[in-house]
């Protein structure tokens, strides 16, 4: 009898035990896995933070440079032109001159406008609606389209670096607009709600998926718009519309 | 109890009937044998015992090597075929143990040789479910554990194989100081069964959803 009440005590206890054991053991698998994962994912953010902090500030330099160095020089040299110009009196010459000073107008106004692209200095100063709304004016002008923001939001209180990636991410959806998506139309709204700003985009052309898309790894301009979202934290929703597309962007007012 | 065994037995069957009908299953194919194991397990031990009453002392011997393999196969191709040296070696020794086993059978009845069988493949088991969570954590490729198949393969095994090792190991104990009370604790094996088949359907689900 004695040694049957032993050997039971044996077979729960090591049972129990070896169970302990074994949960234990997959507990910790997991509990541990998920702390190199989240781990994993910080750095990730913090590599691509730093990554589009870095594109950024490459961008406001050669932006710099190229108001300040290659605009101005070609402004003296469109001077000179003048000057030297006023000194010939031979037609053909004058002619020639000319053609020269409008070749060298049109590359200052070229370099004015990648300088404009690579940072709009209105977003700096007068911050994203401004910002926007001048940079789909410059779009209705240069292409048939119509582009236009609507918003009712007088004081947008958002991180310059947040404008900044929403203004980036506009202006990667305006370029695949234009270069796939025959568009005649694309209308902007942003609004707020109790804690988060809305940006609307909707436009007439054809119909994509971006997660689909995204997920076929199509493009890097959808790469660009889901990496910027990610670091802004920003949520991006495709309604489902019969006409078009149409995306909502959502983000937080308050940010750490 | 019969009811109970009935099902768990015939629960068996299900895993395999996944992998037959279901072709895009191919990313779990080292688990595959095992399955195969279960379900043939499964069979016998609804045809074979409950229904035709036939001896299992055979079959517990075959049983216990069929898994022992199936399980090394499974483990060797989870780990990359690397560790070659340690598989073949874990083997011979299963392969000699098992040699002396069949030779001396008669001194010793079948739940001394399952108990072997228990005790070394818990040991082998624990072993490279180690090395394996050893190499997720070194390779950082999965970002969660709980939506990887072989993660619910290897806690089914753990869990059965922790469980019923002191059952295997004092089986004989238990049966000669008691053999009505036997069938009583013989139910963890049936519910560890359970557990370790339905961990088995979870990981062929998880790997399906992919």
């Amino acid at each position: 009898m004695e040694s049957k009440i032993e050997i039971i005590s044996v077979f729960w206890i090591g049972t129990f035990v070896m169970l302990f054991l074994a949960f234990g053991l997959l507990f910790l698998a997991v509990f541990y896995q998920k702390r190199i994962a989240n781990v994993k994912q910080k750095e990730a953010e913090l590599l691509l933070k730093t990554a589009l902090e870095s594109e950024k500030k490459e961008r406001q330099r050669i932006a710099k440079d190229l108001h300040d160095s290659v605009q101005g020089d070609l402004g003296a040299v469109r001077n000179y032109f003048t000057l030297l110009s006023k000194q010939i009196t031979q037609k053909e010459t004058q002619d020639l001159l000319t053609a020269i000073k409008e070749a060298i107008a049109q590359t200052i106004e070229n370099a004015r406008l990648i300088s404009y692209n690579l940072m709009p200095p209105l977003l700096e100063s007068s911050g994203l609606i401004v910002a926007l709304r001048e940079y789909l004016e410059n779009l209705t002008k240069s292409t048939d389209k119509k582009f236009s923001l609507q918003t009712d939001v007088q004081n947008l209180v958002i991180p310059k670096a947040i404008n900044y990636e929403l203004f980036r991410i506009i202006q990667e959806f305006t370029s695949n607009m234009l270069k796939y998506g025959s568009i005649t139309e694309c209308k902007l709204f942003l609004y707020e709600t109790h804690d988060l700003i809305h940006l609307e985009i909707v436009d007439d052309g054809k119909p994509f998926d971006f997660k689909a898309s995204f997920s076929q790894s199509k493009g890097a301009g959808l790469y660009n718009i889901q990496s910027r979202l990610t670091s802004i934290e920003a949520k991006l929703v495709q309604r489902n519309v019969m006409e078009g597309n149409h995306f909502v962007i959502s983000i937080h007012k308050k940010h750490d | 109890m019969i009811y109970i065994l009935t099902f768990t037995i015939l629960f068996g069957l299900v895993p395999f009937s996944f992998i037959v009908f279901d072709k895009s299953l191919r990313g779990i194919k080292k688990f595959h044998p095992f399955i195969f194991v279960v379900f043939i397990a499964s069979l016998y031990e609804f045809i074979g015992s409950l229904l035709l009453k036939l001896n299992v002392e055979y079959w517990f011997f075959i049983y216990g090597i069929l898994v022992f393999l199936s399980i090394h196969y499974f483990f060797y191709k989870l780990l990359n075929e690397k560790f070659k040296r340690v598989f073949i070696i874990s083997i011979l020794i299963f392969i000699i143990f098992s040699i002396l086993a069949f030779i001396y059978r008669i001194s010793f009845d079948y739940l001394t040789i399952s108990a072997f069988f228990k005790v070394y493949q818990t040991i082998n088991i624990l072993f490279f479910s180690i090395l394996w969570f050893k190499r997720i954590f070194e390779e950082l490729e999965t970002d969660n554990l709980l939506e990887n198949s072989n993660f619910y393969f290897i806690s089914g095994l753990i869990i059965y194989y922790c469980g019923s090792v002191f059952l295997f190991l004092l089986a004989n104990y238990i049966y000669v100081s008691d053999k009505s009370d036997f069938q009583n604790y013989w139910l963890l094996n049936i519910a560890l069964n359970l557990i370790l088949r339905s961990l088995i359907i979870i990981g062929i689900w998880k790997a399906r959803l992919k």
